[in-house]
């Protein structure tokens, strides 16, 4: 039972393989932008074969049929959807709405794209104006108020063809409460316009607030051409492989099979970083961390995530590349702090790191490729903390003295390596900012949690971000490059179902919320046959405008209703409502979710292979203080377990590099990872 | 400079994102639309000199106003002590206009008062002749709603506070928000301080405030500068007088200071349209702040670099009103930002494309003559020279009065009035074309465009 993860990033394909016996096969190969699937298959072709890959700088292997490895899941976490957002290269959209809500899109909530600056405008939306159709009809939340006739849908699906469009979003008034328009108009069209595909709002995201609901059926109608046929290519080229399942990852943390995926193509929009919160989360539960602060560091930027209870928070998402998608999703706090973001100092004195970034072409200026602005790279390789003998995965030769001058360059009344400390420590606010937004902002004291940094360089920054929360421990995993690619290999199938029930809690018998449940379990169950099904509530206070997501185990309203005012108290601070007092009067429901998950099957920790004590090197290295201390360098993800490591260290893997600073000191755990507490 | 480029910026980001979380949490448990998702709130975090350390972006009328809410509770006696907390919304003491609620918590730091913790947000009734508290026919302060003075906030307050509004419970819901968004603000400084200490942290918060002002007389320095700019603009009535009050305001850059004279402003106005100065200053402190680079600090080292004159007209009319409160009525703050932004709005684009051309400005995407696009000429197409607004749209006019609409609306109404209503160069008749110049003939040091 091999399972395959593979993550498209923009720069490197990886590839994990995670075999029966827990043993990890790790590809990594540049990643083919026009066509991601070519990449894919490259990597997967490479399975099993001595030296693919470009790993090590070898050549690239020929390509072959078939996998010599018999592979049974490929899950796939891609770009795709993300990338059509942002180049904004999806279907042309046909809108249909209530008529006199055609603007609706355009309005948005009427917040400012940026306060402060008033010519910067919001992205525009997925459809053009002239492409909305306005239908007469009129639902209200009690049922009709003004009836859909048929020669109104006649004359919708007149106009819907008349604009020949690629791809049609239906979103009407309290369709998520009386869908019988919405149904009508979706039949009609679908009839008329065979070979169209017609998204409906209330068979994606059936809950109110219309904004959001229609913007996201828009979404999804806008990159269900796109995604549908990238997942049905992938699936034909999975099945000529003879593996025999494909899977690809969703925003929530789980997996889709492929009918499924090219049905919810809105969900993908973060496939990619759900991986690797799922990879840390599964690594966290491995060496039983289940509070952690995840940081996925890359090239140009970095995401922050938070897994309590060795749970990822599902909530975040309010909108990916401007566009508001309201569905399930991990949380995911982006900044613009990567190895190749660009530090600058300002007018005002102060030393900047990013926004701006050298990103994969020119890279930073140790890259050799014509980058001459210094990077965040740059400072960890002037500190010593990037070894320039070592190749990084792309066989790129790392070179120190152009590091050096490209830091120079700020000019600034101090020697390089001191600037190059102060870059890394600006980088690490500017991430540290980005944790606590996840974790300080909704009432999670993170000094409590584990900290676990990854991809390429976010293990150098560990003890440094720990520092600035006030954290003390902190995970280096031993293949921290890859981890978005094997947590999609070890990640769960997972199917949301979701419906508005808008009620007061007073109102309401438990017979009646179990009643309100089962539809949804029903949906659950068949979409994932012999999954586990977890049912949640989505509470406010009557009154307030945002919901907070509780578990609803049983049907017990004032369990419920405690639940919800302790999860307030902990996220806002306070948790008496309205009336002050406890109980379930001034508490309502708003929404019912019911998750669907089936988890993958366990595979043990691949530990180290080979036997023998690999040697330490030793190095001249600054610490982000400017001192220059000598410090071990150690082969991550070849230590024995129990192995101690003294600080400072550096922990050199193929694809990745970590630090251990002064006041930290390490423990290899039995699943290579490198475990670091305070001295 | 004890603090150097490193730590600057890290003490930047700390106090930010305390101030960001004050406003989440505000937002995200707040009862009332017009907090929850209006947004019309602001949170703030001073030293313990009442100095502005750090606003989280939320209204622009609130900038730096909250420096005043501060000022206000210092000048109390008894002096605040650490952990206690006040409120207040008294336009005339360190309020904006009376339905903003402001809550001032005197931050316990090792039994001292270490900052304050300031949330303004916008309640949608606080009493007064008309449900909202925003009464268009008001003529005076005391019809909007109940005024209060800088008090300590207790249980008996709230009381009093929630016997004279019309929504106690939602009000009781929105004050508890505002309250946790106070706690988190001092919970953050707290945190802060344990792990800087708090004679870093003091010093960390001077440096900042000057670190801002730098950045903004850079900023401003880098404008043209030669000459003073002027700008007309009219308000259309208050309700009570029929023809327009006009609006003035010089502006000059002199050694990075941007002052703001709004001498030839019409006097103060018998109805609801009228602004205190600490509100005049907020939406001055807006227009620079729309000059700065996005990443300069909000803070009290930005004002430090502005001054606002209210001229002759205005300090008879803050005098007067002070004088006469009874004679006065609420402030119409909104309006007069949009006024003040828009009449400093314009200034700006002569500002804007003077740097353009100079290179300075890579957008590009203005040119000169052509106005920008948040100002929309189209909204009142019919409407032509000589058919002025006032008479010949009454119903525009009056309609959101007379319908006693909830304020969202009314407020939404007259900020695309306002944004609209001149732009397009229509005036009264009475008032001759060349008066009323159109933006292509704005004067910026004598030069006509």
């Amino acid at each position: 039972m091999t399972r395959l993860g593979v993550d498209v990033g923009g720069t490197f394909t990886d590839l994990v393989a995670v075999t029966p016996d827990g043993s990890l096969e790790i590809r990594k190969v540049a990643s083919t932008p026009a066509d991601p699937s070519i990449g894919l298959f490259r990597a997967i072709d490479a399975v099993g074969t001595r030296d693919g890959g470009g790993g090590t700088g070898a050549a690239p292997p020929v390509p072959r049929p078939l996998s010599p490895l018999p592979i049974d899941v490929l899950v796939h976490g891609t770009t795709v959807a993300t990338n059509a957002l942002l180049e904004r290269r999806g279907a042309r959209v046909v809108l249909v709405t209530t008529a006199g809500f055609e603007d609706l899109l355009w309005l948005r909530r009427q917040d400012r794209a940026a306060l402060y600056d008033l010519g910067r405008d919001h992205p525009s939306p997925l459809v053009a104006r002239e492409d909305v159709i306005g239908a007469r009809e009129r639902m209200g939340p009690d049922g009709s108020l003004l009836a859909l006739s048929e020669g109104e849908v006649t004359r919708v699906t007149d106009a819907a063809r008349r604009l020949a469009p690629e791809s049609i979003a239906i979103a009407l008034l309290f369709a998520f409460r009386h869908p019988e328009h919405e149904r009508r108009l979706a039949a009609a069209l679908r009839t008329a316009l065979p070979h169209v595909p017609v998204t409906a709002s209330h068979e994606i995201l059936p809950v109110f607030r219309e904004y959001e609901r229609t913007s996201t059926t828009t979404a999804e109608a806008y990159l269900r051409p796109t995604v549908a046929s990238y997942v049905a290519k992938t699936a034909d080229a999975t099945r000529t492989r003879g593996i025999p399942s494909l899977r690809i990852m969703t925003s929530s943390g789980g997996t889709l099979c492929a009918e499924h995926a090219a049905q919810r193509a809105a969900s993908l929009a973060l496939s990619g970083p759900a991986g690797g919160v799922v990879g840390a989360r599964w690594f966290g539960a491995a060496v039983g961390a289940g509070e952690l602060l995840t940081l996925d560091m890359g090239g140009t930027s970095a995401d922050a995530s938070l897994i309590t209870s060795g749970v990822a928070i599902a909530e975040g998402a309010e909108s990916v590349a401007g566009v508001p998608i309201a569905l399930p999703a991990i949380l995911i706090e982006t900044v613009s702090a990567g190895g190749g973001s660009i530090a600058a100092v300002d007018e005002g004195g102060a030393l900047r790191v990013g926004p701006r970034s050298a990103g994969a072409e020119p890279g930073p200026a140790c890259y050799g490729r014509g980058g001459a602005e210094p990077t965040v790279t740059d400072a960890c390789l002037a500190l010593g903390w990037l070894d320039p003998t070592y190749p990084l995965a792309d066989a790129v030769q790392l070179d120190r003295a152009a590091a050096e001058r490209a830091v120079a360059r700020l000019k600034l009344p101090r020697d390089v390596c001191e600037i190059s400390a102060g870059i890394v420590q600006v980088a690490t606010a500017v991430m540290a900012r980005a944790l606590k937004r996840v974790s300080v902002a909704r009432g999670i004291d993170p000094r409590g949690m584990t900290l676990l940094p990854f991809g390429g360089a976010g293990p150098l920054f560990g003890c440094a971000l720990a520092d600035a929360l006030g954290m003390s421990r902190v995970i280096v995993p031993p293949h921290p490059g890859v981890l978005s690619a094997l947590g999609l290999a070890i990640a769960p199938e997972r199917f949301d179902v979701l419906a508005s029930m808008h009620r007061s809690l007073a109102g309401l018998s438990s017979a009646e919320l179990a009643a309100a449940f089962q539809p949804l379990m029903t949906a659950g169950a068949a979409a994932l046959p012999g999954a586990a099904l977890s049912r949640y509530a989505d509470c406010r206070f009557a009154g307030q405008g945002y919901e907070v997501t509780v578990p609803a185990v049983r049907d017990d309203l004032p369990a419920l209703a405690a639940a919800f005012r302790a999860a307030h108290r902990a996220r806002h601070g306070h948790g008496d409502g309205v009336e002050g007092a406890g109980g379930t009067e001034d508490v309502e429901l708003v929404n019912l979710r019911v998750v669907a998950e089936r988890v993958a099957p366990t595979v043990p920790l691949g530990g180290r292979r080979g036997s023998g004590m690999p040697s330490a090197g030793r190095r001249m290295i600054v610490t982000r203080d400017g001192k220059r201390v000598r410090a071990d360098v150690w082969p991550l993800g070849e230590l024995p377990a129990g192995k101690k490591l003294n600080a400072p260290a550096v922990l050199a893997g193929p694809d990745a590099t970590g630090l251990i600073e002064p006041g930290w000191r390490g423990v290899v755990h039995e699943s290579g990872a490198v475990m670091l507490e305070r001295a | 400079m004890r603090l150097d480029a490193v730590r600057l910026e890290v003490m930047a980001h700390a106090f930010a994102s305390i101030a960001e979380e004050m406003g989440l949490v505000l937002v995200h448990s707040a009862l009332s639309p017009n907090i929850r998702e209006r947004r019309d709130a602001s949170a703030a975090l001073f030293d313990a000199d009442g100095e502005m350390i750090a606003q989280a972006a939320h209204i622009p009328v609130h900038l730096g106003a909250l420096a005043d809410a501060v000022a206000a509770v210092r000048r109390l006696e008894p002096f605040p002590q650490a952990g206690e907390m006040f409120i207040l919304n008294d336009p005339y003491g360190g309020g904006s206009h009376l339905p903003d609620l402001t809550l001032i918590g005197a931050i316990d730091i090792d039994g001292q008062v270490g900052g304050y913790s300031v949330v303004r947000a916008h309640h949608s009734d606080v009493g007064g002749m008309t449900p909202g508290s925003m009464p268009a026919s008001a003529r005076e302060l005391y019809q909007e709603g109940i005024i209060i003075p800088p008090t300590r906030l207790t249980l008996e307050v709230e009381r009093l506070l929630l016997a004279n509004v019309r929504t106690p419970a939602m009000r009781r819901g929105d004050l508890a928000a505002q309250r946790a968004a106070v706690e988190r603000g001092a919970q953050g400084l707290r945190a802060l301080a344990r792990r800087h200490g708090w004679n870093a942290l003091r010093e960390a918060a001077r440096e900042l405030l000057d670190y801002a002002e730098r950045r903004t007389k850079s900023a401003l320095s880098r404008l043209p500068s030669a000459a003073p700019m002027t700008a007309t603009d009219y308000l259309e009535g208050d309700g009570v007088i029929d023809h327009d009050l006009e609006i003035c305001v010089r502006i000059t850059i002199q050694d990075g200071i941007f002052h703001a004279n709004f001498a030839g402003t019409r006097d103060a106005a018998p109805g609801n349209v009228n602004c205190p100065m600490a509100v005049t200053r907020s939406a001055v402190l807006f227009v620079v702040r729309t000059l700065l680079p996005d990443d300069v600090p909000m803070n009290g080292g930005v004002p430090r670099a502005i001054a606002a004159h209210c001229g002759h007209g205005l300090s008879r009319t803050c005098g007067r009103r002070l004088r006469r409160a009874g004679a006065g009525s609420g402030d119409d703050e909104q309006r007069d930002v949009w006024r003040n932004r828009e009449s400093g709005v314009r200034s700006l684009d002569l500002l804007r494309n003077d740097w353009r051309r100079a290179g300075r400005e890579s957008r590009g995407q203005r040119t000169v003559g052509c106005p920008r696009r948040d100002v929309k000429h189209t909204q009142h197409a019919d409407r032509s020279p000589g058919n002025g607004a006032s008479r010949s749209c009454p119903d525009v006019r009056t309609a959101p009065w007379q319908r006693g609409t909830g304020d969202v609306e009314w407020r939404r109404w007259r900020g695309a009035r306002v944004r609209g209503a001149r732009a397009d160069g229509g005036h009264a008749p009475d008032r001759a074309a060349a008066s009323r110049p159109g933006w292509s003939s704005w004067r910026i040091g004598g030069r006509s465009w």
